[in-house]
């Protein structure tokens, strides 16, 4: 027994060092790294940086021109128009197209994914809004929807099913075809939005509906069946992961869509046309997705630690340019190449890729090994001196094997078996 | 006989108070090295902005820990004491009954504040390098109703350990509780800055609850 | 002889942990009155939204009783056996000694449980008015992480204080608060869902921890 105990007490021991002793380094050791904010000039036709050094930030181009601010917002009037109205030096069109303040400000779209999004503890309880109530404010309704395997209705004040809206809806669902259980649902549940968007639900073969309550009545429209000939086996062989629904002024994008295969999508117009995001890189579990729209221009750009995309779309959504850049990954740093060359393994519980806690091993690099059979060979030698000291006879084996525990904590943990040995208590 | 009742709760509590002087220590070190962390990732501006408008301390997490070690330090000291009625040796000393148990508590209350001391004045000197100082003038203000907890916190402790009865000493728990609560009741900063001075006195007050309890003790209540 | 121990301990902590269960049932019960309250002067809606979308748990402020609550427990029934060393005579039984040591701790744990859950349960059924099922759930989700920090701190509080060596029992307060600090690291609700199991399995074997103690303790560590 009191073998497995000490040998516990040294698992454990590693386990906790493995997580602490790389937090402390990091705590001590963290420099800011922003990665850049990707821009692009209409006017000049290529991308334009804000990018952060040392507490300054600098403004470039994709060559390595500086500029001042002035000479960077007017290369950007897309981004900066309210600057450059207020200062008379917006021009009046560019390439055909007329900026006029009120369509510069409509049409202005801002969209950002983040993978805790994605992948976050939730509750399968959501309120649906009524989205033709006949008044000019959206109002919250007084229940919340459930849908799971059924779709029912809670009203919240007295907690009490609500049978009757919820077999209309169920014999809805039927009848649109959508096979129970629901997968994956997007909305919006805020009343603080020019128009309901509704929900996005994907049922259990990943066919995707769209969901609205108009005027206490259900609408649900399996979305392949709405969307043109060309879209619509694009629209069956989608399998949605996420759907990310902002309701702007322009009422242009429906959704944003994650698929299983990392791909981005955009659901746009009266016909649900999917639009395919031409992002090489995106991992939806390690970058952030941002969009930002404006009058002439749709910029994508997916940031993560190690690398920086970005596509710009004209406004029929066809490719016009593309981006990318390598970054300096934590791991790249000298602080990170020293902590990969001191601790075997690292242990962290939390992840930028979601919500829940799990396990998050990360490994040392070689010289880490190295240095973890110097040290086991450092411990071998320094117990072999010890033993030669002693004169143990018949008692040998016994403490080859009550010294098992330590011996294995130096050659996994390295550093942190080292720290054990001498912290916790000797074999006797 | 006063230095020599000193030295004897001394000897009995250095090893705890050393280790509760470190844990306090280390901790407030803690609490300077995620501060120092927030400046270099973030705006200093933005951390100021926080602390001013939102109320994000940064010595926060270290509010409770006078209360606990208030507590720690009363049940370390006059537990023993209790177990085997060895208080009674105390009270049979050539001293007035009074005396005896004040100058335990005043013991007591040295050895707290000499624990929490260090690390508190690490904090404002912390403070002091990265905020002006309208802000370390705001880090004592929130820092002393907490401190005040503590020693009330141990007063209170020991009220409730040394009163001989099990029924009055669930109620000493309750009133112990409940006027606790009130050094802690802020959720903004500064919000104590008027009842500070009565606060003091309410402290300052709060030593003469113990003496009634061991009054109470030695007169053979429960025994 | 299993029994015997077990009512030796009860005898030994029984005013204890009706305290402590009193003490948790009506914090609880507090709760369940402040959650009625609330839902009397606010919109269930916006109450429903604020748990759901913000993760505003009414009984969050539960999180670091079930650990407090096993530290006392776990010192209440230990430290008098370490005071005069009477450990020994447990020890000195007709039982191997980590069975004579395991029923003390099995003793511990029950009565930890029987303070728990009936607090647990009385949350449990005061949601259920005001709140879907899937609160329950999310409940349960919630609050076992930190029902088994309270059974961890236990165990490991009875693996510090019997540890004969006071070096070792510095280095356990250490350990002991690095693998506490585990148990409640998200401020949102169900984030342990994906490692609960593994959570579990670490809180039982645990278990052991103390057993070492004891064993160093018969040895004669450190007397």
């Amino acid at each position: 027994m009191k073998n497995f105990a000490r040998t516990l007490l040294f698992a454990s021991g590693l386990v906790l060092l493995a997580h602490y002793l790389p937090a402390g380094y990091w705590l001590l050791a963290t420099k800011l790294r922003r990665p850049p904010i990707v821009y692009y000039s209409c006017t000049e036709k290529e991308f334009m940086f804000f990018r952060y050094t040392n507490l300054t930030a600098i403004r470039m181009d994709a060559h390595g021109k500086v500029y001042e601010r002035e000479e960077f917002e007017r290369i950007l009037p897309l981004d900066h128009w309210m600057q450059l109205l207020r200062d008379g030096k917006l021009p009046d069109a560019i390439g055909g197209v007329t900026l006029a303040p009120e369509a510069l400000r409509r049409e202005r779209l801002s969209f950002r994914i983040k993978p805790t999004m994605i992948d976050t503890p939730s509750v399968n309880l959501t309120p649906l809004l009524d989205a033709d109530t006949g008044r000019v404010r959206l109002e919250m309704p007084e229940d919340f929807m459930r849908l799971g395997s059924t779709i029912e209705f809670i009203h919240a004040q007295t907690n009490v099913l609500e049978r009757e809206k919820s077999a209309l809806y169920q014999s809805a669902f039927k009848a649109a075809g959508f096979v129970f259980p629901a997968t994956v649902m997007g909305g919006n549940p805020s009343t603080m939005k020019p128009y309901d968007e509704g929900y996005f639900v994907a049922d259990a073969t990943g066919a995707t509906f769209h969901l609205h309550q108009l005027r206490g009545k259900p609408d649900i429209r399996r979305v392949s069946s709405l969307a043109s000939p060309e879209d619509k086996p694009k629209w069956e062989a989608l399998k949605p992961i996420y759907f990310h629904v902002q309701e702007q002024d322009t009422r242009e994008v429906h959704t944003i869509i994650i698929d299983k295969s990392n791909q981005a999508w955009f659901v746009v117009g009266k016909n649900y046309r999917l639009v395919k995001i031409p992002l090489q890189r995106y991992d939806s579990a390690r970058m952030s997705l941002v969009v930002r729209g404006d009058l002439i221009n749709r910029l994508i750009s997916a940031t993560g630690d190690d690398s920086v995309e970005a596509v710009v779309l004209n406004r029929d959504y066809g490719l016009v340019d593309r981006y990318t850049e390598r970054l300096v990954s934590r791991a790249a740093t000298p602080a990170g190449k020293l902590a990969r060359a001191i601790f075997p393994f690292t242990l962290r519980f939390e992840d930028v890729s979601s919500g829940y806690l799990g396990v998050f091993p990360e490994y040392g690099s070689r010289i880490a090994l190295l240095v973890n059979g110097g040290l086991l060979a450092l411990m071998l030698v320094w117990l072999g001196s010890r033993r030669k000291k002693q004169k143990l006879g018949k008692q040998k084996a016994e403490i080859r094997c009550g010294m098992l525990p330590d011996i294995l904590a130096v050659a996994i943990g390295g550093v942190y078996g080292v720290a054990l040995v001498f912290l916790l208590p000797k074999a006797d | 006989m006063f230095k020599a009742l000193v030295y004897k709760e001394w000897i009995k509590l250095r090893l705890y108070w050393t280790l509760m002087f470190l844990a306090h220590l280390l901790f407030c070190v803690y609490l300077c090295l995620q501060l120092r962390h927030a400046f270099k990732l973030h705006d200093a501006l933005a951390v100021w902005n926080n602390w001013a408008f939102k109320g994000y301390l940064f010595f926060k997490p270290a509010k409770n820990i006078p209360l606990l070690l208030g507590v720690v330090l009363g049940c370390l000291q006059f537990f023993p004491e209790i177990l085997n009625k060895k208080l009674r040796l105390v009270l049979h000393l050539p001293l007035a009954e009074d005396r005896a148990v004040a100058v335990h508590l005043l013991a007591g209350l040295f050895l707290f504040t000499l624990a929490l001391l260090p690390g508190l004045v690490l904090l404002a000197v912390c403070s002091a390098s990265y905020f002006p100082w309208e802000f370390l003038l705001n880090f004592w203000f929130i820092y002393l109703p907490w401190f005040l907890g503590g020693y009330a916190a141990y007063l209170l402790t020991v009220f409730t350990l040394v009163e001989p009865t099990w029924r009055l000493r669930v109620t000493c728990l309750l009133l112990s509780a409940a006027l606790l609560k009130l050094f802690y009741l802020d959720s903004f900063y500064d919000g104590w800055h008027r009842v500070l001075p009565g606060m003091v006195l309410l402290t300052v007050a709060l030593v003469l609850l113990p003496l009634l309890s061991s009054n109470r003790f030695s007169k053979g209540y429960g025994s | 002889m299993f029994k015997s121990l077990l009512y030796k301990e009860w005898i030994k902590l029984r005013i204890y942990w009706l305290l402590l269960f009193i003490v948790n049932l009506a914090f609880c019960g507090f709760l369940c009155l402040r959650l009625r309250h609330v839902f009397r002067i606010n919109e269930a809606m916006a109450v429903w939204s604020n748990w759901i979308f913000k993760g505003y748990l009414f009984y969050r402020i539960c999180e670091y009783v079930p650990l407090l609550l096993g530290v006392v427990l776990g010192c209440l029934q230990f430290f008098p056996e370490t005071l005069s060393k009477r450990l020994r005579l447990v020890l000195h039984l007709p039982l191997g000694e980590s069975r004579a040591a395991s029923i003390h701790l099995v003793a511990g744990l029950l009565m930890l449980a029987t303070v728990y859950l009936p607090g647990l349960a009385l949350i449990a059924v005061s949601s259920s008015f005001y709140f879907p099922p899937d609160f329950q759930a999310n409940l349960l989700l919630t609050y076992t992480p930190w029902l088994l920090g309270g059974l961890a701190a236990y165990l490991l509080t009875a693996f510090t204080v019997l540890e004969p060596t006071w070096r070792l029992r510095v280095v356990y307060l250490l350990f002991s608060a690095a693998l506490l600090r585990l148990f409640f690291l998200e401020d949102f609700y169900n984030s342990y869902l994906r490692i609960m199991l593994s959570l579990t399995i670490c809180t039982s074997l645990l278990f052991v921890f103390p057993l070492l103690s004891t064993y160093r303790f018969g040895k004669g560590y450190g007397s």
